[in-house]
This record gives C-alpha cells, structure tokens and sequence, in this order.
C-alpha cells in the first residue's frame, strides 16, 4: 500500500579517519512521519546535509522519487520537490515574515530571477506565502521584521520558509529545538497537519524523544553512522539495542 | 525595538505617513536638479555647478557599490578598478590615444564617446565576471573576497603605472578633451549628460532591486544558506551583480574623464574603492539613494569644512587629518548607525502629516494597489545593535 518517496542506498560520508554515516539505507514511504534519532555523533545531522545535497557524499545514492538526486547541486535539491529546515534557525533576519516566504514561493513562480519582473501582492507566490504563514500560524504577523519574532516564531518561520517552495518531502532538523513546552505541542501539531491534511511526507531527526514516539509512523535508530534498529515507535521502545545504544551496556 | 516607543507616542494616528508622499517629493528632486543648473550657471558660480555635475559622478560609482555591497551583502574594495576602466577608455577615445597606440585609422569623432563608454563596460564586465567567478567557485566569501578585491585594486594600480604607452604611467593620462566639443557652454551640457546618464542608471537599478533578481539578491546578502537551500544559486546571482555594478562603476569612470580631464593611477587604486565603501556607509547601504546622499554628503563636508579649519591648520595637515576623522565617522556609523543617513530619512518618513482626502486617494493610486504587505515599522531599517540607544 505505500510507496517510498525517497530511497537512499549505501550512502556514505568519511570526516578523514571518521567514517560518520556508514553504508546506510533508507526508505522513506509516501506521507509519513519518519523520524532519526539517535546519540549525539550517531551521524543523523550528516545524513540529512547528504539527502539535501548540502554534502557531497563519498559513496552511495540518493533517489527521490525514482529520479537520482545525489548528484544535484544543493540549491536544485528544492525544485525537485524537497524541502528543509535547519537546526539552527535560518531565517531572513531584515526581511518582513511575509517577505521570507514569499521569496521562497518565488523559486516555483515563471521567470523566478528575471530582473524585469516585479513581485505584486496578487502573484500566485504571494498567496503561496501567505497560506505558508497561515499553516505555521505566522499570518498575524506577515509585516513584522523576523528578527524581531521569538525564537519558537522563528521555527516556525524556518518551517514555513521550507513549505513555500510547495515540496513533497520536508526535511526537518530538529524544529523542536529550543522551544516551550508550549510550542514544542504546536510544532506537533504542525507536523502532524503536515501530514495529515497537506499529504507530506516529513523526515525528521529530532531528540525529544516523546515526540518521536507520538508522532512517527517509521523510527530509525542511527549509531555511530549505521543503522542500528528501524521499525514502529512500539518496536523500537522495547528494542535492548536502542536503549543499550543510548544509556550504555551497563543500563 | 522600535515599535514600542512609537506607538504610545501621543501623536494622533490620523496623518499620512510622509514617506507615502514619495511620488511627490522624487519628482520634486529631479525637477529641482533639472532647474538648479539654470540657476547656477553663471560666472561665479561654474565651481558649484561642476560641483554637482561631480557629486552626480561619484554617487554612481557609489551607487555600483551600494548593489555589490548594500544587495549582495559583499564587500569590494575594487570598484575603484571598474571606475577606471571606464575611465582609461573613454581617455584612450577621447585623446585620439587609441589610434596611434594601436595604430589604427582616427576613429570618427562623434561616435568616440560610445566607442570608449562600450569599451570601458566591456573590460569591466569581463574583468568583474571573471573575478567573481573565480573567487565563488572556490568558495571565496565575505572578507576573503574584500581582500581579493583590494588586491586586484593593488595589481591594477601597479599595471597602470608600469604600462606606459598606454596610460601614462604615474601622471595618467592628461588633457581629456570634455564629451561632446559643443560651445558655448559646455559646463551645461556636460552636467545634463551626467544627469541623464544619472538618472536612468539609478532607475535601472530601482526596477532590478525591486525585481525577482533583486529579491533573491536581497535574501542572498540575509542568509546565503537559507536562499540556496530554498533553490537559488547564489554565486551565479552574486556574479551577475558584481557584473551589472561593474558596469555602473564603468559608466561612472566614462563620465568622469572628460569630467575631470584626467584620469591617473588614483583614480584606479585602492583609495578610490575605499573612499567609495565610506560614503556608502554614511548615506546608508541597501537604499540606493544612500549611495548619493552620502557621496554628496562626505564630499561637501570635506570640501566647505577645509576652509573653516583652515585657520587652525595648513592645507597639508588638513589633507592628512581628513582620512582619520573620515576613518572614525565611518568606524562609528558602522557600529552604531547601521543605516546611515537613511536611517534618518526613514525616520522623518514615519512622520505623520495631515493630507486632504481627494490627494490622499491618488496617493494611494501612485503607490500601487496591487503592492505587497509592507512592513509595519520602517521598510527595511535595520536595528543597530543592542545597547546602543539611538
């Protein structure tokens, strides 16, 4: 009944002497939360930079819906249809919130670079953007400066920053990261709508362990570059490997 | 933030912001340089007429720098070599020089001004596109590619020096004949040929800031990461900028030989692209008007204060104090002014004034209907860094 959006075979990244993901697979099925965990160091960061092109790996291959992606640049990766956040907060910081998505709306608009085309408030980007914010919940404050938003507003901000480039698949990297109790149950809820009501498909790596275990269709377990368990949040709660991987052989 | 003690401000919200009155004033201030030359030209005043046909110069080599600096978030310290690209050219076309230094017939007088403006562009571009690509695939960014740049300014000064035949060396070349040998008046027709080409540079780069380039450019000079990462390629885009305001440093230079007359190994160097990054700084970067308001600024301080501290000092000191309080101005506005003197004029736009109803609506017709959401506070003002009050 499902169908993978995105396989990786064998990918591998070597640091010099530091093999940091080894030989890894993976299978991300069509509308689902896959979420990796793992220790710090396990490597998830560095397997994400490589499905987004952001690293170039020393092995291995990337397929994003049948088509081969790890040979693309960087900045290609989006208009094949993925998007992502990042870890540490990357916003816009002197443009308006709306001018934040609206610029990233503008990568689907015809004649996205042309110096003679002027952005209009009735561009189909323009409402892209706007429908970005209201998703994330930022639409009441489209004409404030987003270095003035707070730190969880401008989560969400990275969020709707990805979402405006209409992907398919929506990388992120601990959007959870830094947040309130509070908005740590909005940003799951937004994953969760992401899901549900948008039909994307989210790949996340995230240390909030609770969370992974609410939200996640699929769980893999990274360790020291490999895979260590992969499964529903029910297998890998009772897996022995993944809690001796985390609390030590001795727990 | 900025927002907090503007709203319980005690000023009745139901003016119109002035910076709405922006049609009105723009076409105020081409009007005003229009008729301002009428009136200077006379006997004793050619010195501020040339002044200001000057000013108009520098402010677009300024404003070349503004799109590299101001958009493309990169700082370049070679505009300088650009500027005289333009500048060298239009002098080898003018003086006829080309002819007998490459030996070829006379060129036709009359198109020598387009050969030595097409000239000097074409070896700027060449020479901008080529840097930038270099620098950019190897992944040179922010300060390293400052200092790639200054050392181009460095090697195209010695270039110039050492190659003789063609520039003259040290002393540059000398006796440019102006643009078009037109009498009488020449002054007039030099400053109306300068604010044209003013003018419509500045106009292009209005429509090109405003557009889906300039936008990406501006998202690029925010965050490199994130507009990559959201499907832009930025080294071409920071290549094609550095291109576009190379040939703006070289119109500028263009205008500037038969301007000044002579064209020498300053005017190519270093200290061209950093009197040039100080005057942006102080109008304020990422505004484009900045670009002029700073240059006009910096210039007519330095020009008008030399003869108030004359008194106190000889001409020479004062030549060597000026670098050092300019150093300061700049290191303080830097830190303190992100802005600059836009800064200043964004806050006077804020200002609230009483407007009939009728020219209020056409206001509203002019600004656009169909614009974006605007922001809130003032439109791109960066914030200066925390504690320091304005």
């Amino acid at each position: 009944m499902t169908e993978a959006i995105l396989k990786a075979r064998a990918l591998t990244k070597r640091f010099g002497g530091l093999v940091a993901v080894d030989e890894v697979d993976l299978l991300v099925n069509r509308n689902t939360v896959h979420s990796l965990i793992g220790p710090n160091g396990a490597g998830k960061t560095t397997l994400f930079n490589l499905l987004c092109g952001l690293m170039a790996s020393d092995g291995g291959t990337v397929a994003f819906e049948g088509r081969d992606i790890g040979v693309l640049p960087f900045h290609k990766i989006t208009l094949e249809g993925i998007g992502r956040s990042f870890q540490r907060t990357q916003v816009f910081p002197d443009l308006t919130t709306f001018e934040n998505v609206r610029v990233a709306a503008q990568t689907r608009q015809p004649r996205r670079l042309s110096p003679f085309r002027v952005p209009r408030g009735s561009d189909p980007g323009s409402e892209t953007a706007l429908r970005a914010l209201e998703i994330v919940g930022l639409a009441n404050r489209a004409t404030e400066r987003a270095d003035i938003l707070s730190h969880g507003e401008q989560r969400a901000l990275d969020v709707a920053i990805a979402l405006a480039t209409q992907p398919r698949l929506l990388l992120l990297d601990e959007p959870t990261s830094g947040l309130s109790v509070g908005e740590v149950a909005t940003m799951t809820d937004l994953v969760n709508r992401l899901r549900s009501e948008l039909g994307m498909t989210v790949l996340l790596v995230e240390h909030n362990v609770n969370l992974v275990m609410n939200i996640s269709d699929v769980i893999t377990v990274l360790h020291q570059g490999r895979v260590l368990a992969e499964g529903s949040p029910e297998a890998i709660r009772g897996s022995r490997a993944v809690a001796e991987a985390y609390l030590g052989t001795d727990a | 933030m900025q927002s907090g003690p503007r709203s319980d401000a005690p000023a009745p919200m139901n003016g119109v912001p002035l910076e709405q009155l922006k049609p009105l004033w723009s076409a105020g201030l081409v009007l005003a340089l229009f008729v301002l030359p009428l009136y200077l030209w006379r006997e004793d005043m050619i010195f501020e007429l040339n002044f200001l046909t000057g000013m108009l110069i520098w402010g677009l080599l300024a404003l070349s720098l503004d799109l590299v600096w101001g958009y493309g978030g990169m700082i370049s310290l070679g505009q300088g070599v650009f500027f005289g690209a333009g500048g060298y050219a239009m002098a080898w076309f003018l003086t006829g020089g080309i002819t007998h230094r490459v030996g070829r017939a006379p060129d036709p007088e009359l198109f020598a001004p387009l050969f030595g403006l097409g000239v000097g562009i074409a070896l700027a571009v060449v020479l901008a596109l080529g840097i930038a690509f270099l620098c950019f695939r190897s992944r040179v960014g922010g300060l390293f590619f400052a200092v790639v740049t200054l050392a181009l300014a460095v090697t195209a000064k010695l270039l110039v020096i050492t190659w003789r035949p063609m520039t003259g060396g040290d002393n540059g070349i000398i006796n440019i004949p102006r643009l078009f040998r037109v009498d009488p008046e020449p002054e007039l027709i030099q400053y109306f040929i300068v604010l044209t080409a003013v003018l419509a540079a500045y106009w292009i780069c209005r429509r090109l800031v405003a557009s889906h380039f300039g936008r990406v450019l501006t998202a690029i000079r925010e965050n490199e990461l994130r507009a990559s990462s959201i499907g832009f390629n930025v080294n071409l885009a920071k290549t094609l900028i550095f291109g576009v305001a190379a040939a703006i440093a070289a119109l500028a230079g263009a205008l500037f030989a038969p301007y000044n007359g002579n064209v020498n190994p300053i005017h190519i160097g270093f200290e061209t692209g950093a009197i040039v990054l100080i005057w942006v700084a102080i109008g304020g970067r990422g505004f484009l008007l900045g670009a002029f308001i700073g240059t006009f600024l910096v210039q007519y301080v330095r020009f008008y204060m030399t003869d108030i501290i004359a008194p106190f000092m000889s001409v020479t000191t004062a030549n060597s104090v000026w670098p050092l309080i300019f150093g300061f101005v700049f290191l303080g506005v830097i830190l303190l002014y992100p802005d600059g003197m836009m800064g200043l004029v964004h806050r006077i736009g804020a200002w609230r004034v009483p407007l009939p109803e009728s020219l209020r609506r056409a206001l509203a017709k002019a600004n656009g209907a169909d614009a974006l959401p605007r922001p809130r506070d003032v439109e791109g003002a960066r914030t200066p860094p925390s504690g320091s009050a304005p």
